[in-house]
C-alpha cells in the first residue's frame, strides 16, 4: 500500500490544511470553548497523522519497492464499474426532482441491475420500473412519504 | 437485587403482548435473512429497516433493532456451514468446524448446534447486561462534564487504536469522523462551521443517510464489483435435533464460549470477530477434543458461536450505561438511538428506567426466538442463500435511496448516502477502518458538548480535566491505549 497511502496521505494534508484555515478564522470566545477549537484540533490530529502516514507509505517504498496494482484489490474493471456508478448517481440526483422517483430510479436502476450482473437489457428494464413503482406504492401508502413528483410537465400516473 | 428483579418483570410484562411480540420476531426473522446473506451484515440490515419504523414508538423500533442484532449474529453461522462462507465477519471461525460437519452430511446437526449456541449466549450475555449494567449506571451517574469529556476521549482512543489492521489509519478514521461531526452550527455559540454556503449542512450532516452510505450503498458496491460470483450451497441438512450426548458437549461449550464472548464484547472496539477466535483457541487447548478441532466436531461450532451472539448483550453494556459503542453494530444503534431521543448514558437508568426495563427484556425474548427460528428455520436454510445477489443488490440500494430521501423528505439525503458510500468503499479498499470515523461523528459533538461545560464550571481552566480522579484515570488510559497500540506496531 506504499504509493496508495502517500497519495492518501498527500491529498489528506493539503485538505486538512485548507480547512484549518478555515477553522483558524472562526471567531474567538471568552467563555467555554470557541467554535473552531474542536475542529481545529481534528485537523490539526490528520496533519498529523498524514504525514507519519507518508512517511511511513516512503519507507515502505523505499524498502520494498512493490507496486501499488500489485498489493491492492481493485482493477481497471472493478474501477470502471465504479466510475459507470459515481456517473449514473449523479445524473440520478440531477434527473430526480426533474423526472420524478419513478422515472429516475427506472432509469438509475436499471443500470445498476445490468452492473450487478442481470444481463437481459429488457428484464433489468422490468425490475428497475417494476421495483421503483412498488417501492413508491408502499413507501406512499404505508408509510406515508410522498417520494418526489416530477417537475418537468410529463404524464405521471403514480 | 430487588430493584433489579422488579425491573425484569416490568419490562416483560410491557412486553409480551401480542403487537410487541410480533415487532421483535419480525426483527429477528429480518435479522436472520439478512445475516444468512454473505455480505449484509447487522449494521446494514439495521440502517436498511430504520426507515420502515420510523412511525412506530422508539422503544418497539429499538427493539426491533436488537431483534436484526441477534438474528443477524446468530444467522451469519448459516453460510460458514452451508457455502464456507461466514454471512457476518464474526461468524468466521464457525467455518472451521460447521463447514466439514456440512461436507460430512452433518449440516442439520452443525445448524442446530449453532442455535442452541446462540442461544445460551444471548441468554447468558443478557444476563449479565442486566445485572452489570445498573451497577454501572450507578457509578456513572456521579460523573460530571469532566468525567464524560474524559470518558469519550478514551472511549475513542480505544476504538481507533484496536480497529482495523492500521493504528495510523484507525485514528486518521476518527479524527475524520470528529471533524465531519463538527460541520453545521456550533451548539455554544450557534455559529454556522463548514456548512460551504448550504442551507441543508446547518444542521450537520444527516446520520442516516451517512450510516445508509458507509454501511449499506458501499456494501452494494462490492457486491457490484464481484458480480458473477456463485455459490456452492450444500442442501443435503440430514439429521437437526442432537441426541442427548450431544446435548451435553454443545452447552459445555456454549457457556465457556458465552463468558469470553460476554467478556470481549464489553470492551469497546474489540467486537465479535477476535471473541470467536479467541474463545475457539482457548477452548481448543483445554478440550478433551482438541485435536479433532477444525475437522468437524461440534465443539467448535458451539464455541464461536456462543462467544459470537454472547457479545451483544456484552457490547451493550458500556453503549446503555455510559453511551459508548462496543462494536461497529452498536455504534450504528447509538446513532439510532440519539435519532429515536433516548441518548444513552446513566441518565436513562434514571429518567427512562421503562425503556431500560423493556430493552432487557426483550434481549431474553430475543434469545429464545433464536433458539425456535434456529432450529424450525435449518431446514430453510439453503432457499434463503438461493436469493441471486445480481437482484437482491439493486434492490439494497433501492431501499437506501428511499430510507436516506425519507429521513429528511429531501434529495441532500439520497446524495450523502451516496458520497458516504464511495467514502465507505474506498476506505475499505484502503484499509481505513469505517467504525471509528462513525463513532467519533456521533460521540465528537458529544465530547465537545462535555468540554464547553467543563471550561464553564471552571470558568475556562483547563486543569479541571486532570484535577478531578476519575477524569484523570480516563485521560490516563486513552493515553496508554495509545501508547500500547503504537508500541505494538513498532
Amino acid at each position: 500500500m506504499g504509493k496508495a497511502d502517500i497519495i492518501i496521505g498527500f491529498s489528506l494534508l493539503f485538505v486538512s490544511g485548507f480547512l484549518l484555515i478555515g477553522a483558524m478564522g472562526l471567531p474567538q470566545s471568552h467563555v467555554g470553548i470557541s467554535p473552531g477549537l474542536f475542529p481545529a484540533i481534528a485537523l490539526g490530529g490528520l496533519m498529523v497523522l498524514n504525514l507519519f502516514l507518508i512517511l511511513r507509505g516512503l519507507k515502505q517504498r523505499r524498502e520494498k519497492a512493490q507496486s501499488y496494482s500489485a498489493s491492492l484489490n481493485l482493477n481497471f474493471e472493478k474501477i470502471k464499474k465504479i466510475a459507470i456508478f459515481v456517473a449514473f448517481a449523479w445524473l440520478y440526483i440531477f434527473l430526480l426532482p426533474l423526472l420524478g422517483f419513478v422515472y429516475a430510479s427506472g432509469i438509475f436502476f436499471w443500470v445498476i441491475f445490468i452492473l450487478a450482473g442481470v444481463n437481459q437489457w429488457g428484464k433489468a428494464l422490468i425490475l428497475s420500473f417494476g421495483s421503483s413503482i412498488i417501492m413508491y406504492f408502499v413507501f406512499y401508502r404505508i408509510f406515508m412519504v410522498a417520494l418526489p413528483r416530477p417537475a418537468l410537465p410529463i404524464p405521471y400516473p403514480f | 437485587m430487588d430493584v433489579i428483579q422488579i425491573s425484569l418483570v416490568e419490562g416483560l410484562r410491557q412486553i409480551l403482548d401480542f403487537q410487541t411480540l410480533l415487532y421483535i420476531f419480525g426483527g429477528v426473522v429480518f435479522g436472520f435473512i439478512v445475516g444468512a446473506l454473505p455480505g449484509l451484515s447487522a449494521s446494514t440490515g439495521i440502517v436498511l429497516v430504520l426507515p420502515l419504523v420510523y412511525h412506530i414508538p422508539a422503544a418497539e423500533a429499538i427493539m426491533i433493532m436488537l431483534g436484526i442484532y441477534g438474528g443477524t449474529m446468530f444467522a451469519g453461522s448459516i453460510p460458514a456451514i452451508l457455502i464456507r462462507t461466514p454471512g457476518t465477519p464474526s461468524a468466521a471461525a464457525t467455518v472451521l468446524d460447521g463447514y466439514p460437519m456440512a461436507q460430512r452430511g452433518e449440516a442439520g446437526l452443525a445448524l442446530s448446534t449453532s442455535a442452541i449456541a446462540s442461544f445460551v449466549g444471548s441468554l447468558l450475555s443478557a444476563i449479565a447486561l442486566f445485572l452489570i449494567a445498573p451497577q454501572i449506571a450507578r457509578v456513572a451517574l456521579k460523573f460530571g462534564p469532566p468525567e464524560f469529556f474524559s470518558l469519550v476521549v478514551f472511549g475513542l482512543t480505544v476504538i481507533a487504536s484496536v480497529t482495523g489492521k492500521d493504528v495510523i489509519k484507525g485514528l486518521i478514521s476518527a479524527l475524520l469522523g470528529l471533524f465531519l461531526g463538527t460541520m453545521g452550527m456550533d451548539p455554544i455559540s450557534g455559529y454556522s462551521r463548514f456548512t460551504f454556503g448550504s442551507y441543508a449542512l446547518e444542521g450537520g450532516l444527516p446520520l442516516l443517510p451517512v450510516m445508509i452510505g458507509l454501511f449499506a450503498v458501499s456494501q452494494v458496491l462490492r457486491d457490484i464489483e464481484e458480480a458473477g460470483i456463485t455459490y456452492q450451497v450444500i442442501n443435503k441438512i440430514g439429521r437437526i435435533w442432537p441426541s442427548r450426548e450431544e446435548l451435553k458437549r454443545i452447552l459445555g461449550a456454549s457457556l465457556f464460549g458465552s463468558a469470553v464472548g460476554t467478556l470481549i464484547g464489553a470492551i469497546p472496539g474489540i467486537g465479535g470477530s477476535i471473541a470467536t477466535f479467541l474463545a475457539y483457541g482457548q477452548y481448543r487447548k483445554f478440550s478433551k477434543r482438541g485435536e479433532e478441532f477444525g475437522s468437524g466436531v461440534l465443539e467448535g461450532v458451539a464455541v464461536p458461536e456462543s462467544a459470537n451472539n454472547a457479545t451483544t448483550g456484552g457490547a451493550l453494556i458500556p453503549l446503555l450505561t455510559l453511551g459508548i459503542p462496543g462494536d461497529i453494530v452498536t455504534a450504528v444503534m447509538l446513532g439510532i438511538l440519539i435519532l429515536f431521543g433516548v441518548n444513552p448514558g446513566p441518565m436513562l437508568f434514571r429518567e427512562q428506567p421503562e425503556v431500560v426495563n423493556r430493552l432487557f427484556a426483550s434481549m431474553f425474548v430475543i434469545a429464545f426466538f433464536i433458539l425456535v427460528l434456529g432450529l424450525f428455520g435449518a431446514r430453510f436454510s439453503p432457499k434463503i442463500l438461493a436469493i441471486p445477489k445480481k437482484i437482491l443488490s439493486p434492490l439494497v440500494l433501492l431501499l437506501c435511496v428511499v430510507g436516506a430521501y425519507a429521513d429528511s423528505s429531501s434529495a441532500f439525503g439520497i446524495t450523502v448516502a451516496l458520497v458516504f458510500g464511495v467514502i465507505g468503499y474506498f476506505m475499505e479498499k484502503f484499509d481505513f477502518p469505517v467504525a471509528p470515523l462513525l463513532i467519533s461523528m456521533i460521540l465528537g459533538p458529544i465530547a465537545e458538548g462535555e468540554l464547553g461545560r467543563s471550561l464553564l464550571i471552571s470558568r475556562g481552566d483547563w486543569s479541571i480535566l486532570f484535577v478531578r480522579p476519575i477524569s484523570l484515570c480516563f485521560l490516563i488510559l486513552a493515553g496508554l491505549s495509545l501508547f500500547f497500540a503504537f508500541r505494538k506496531k513498532d
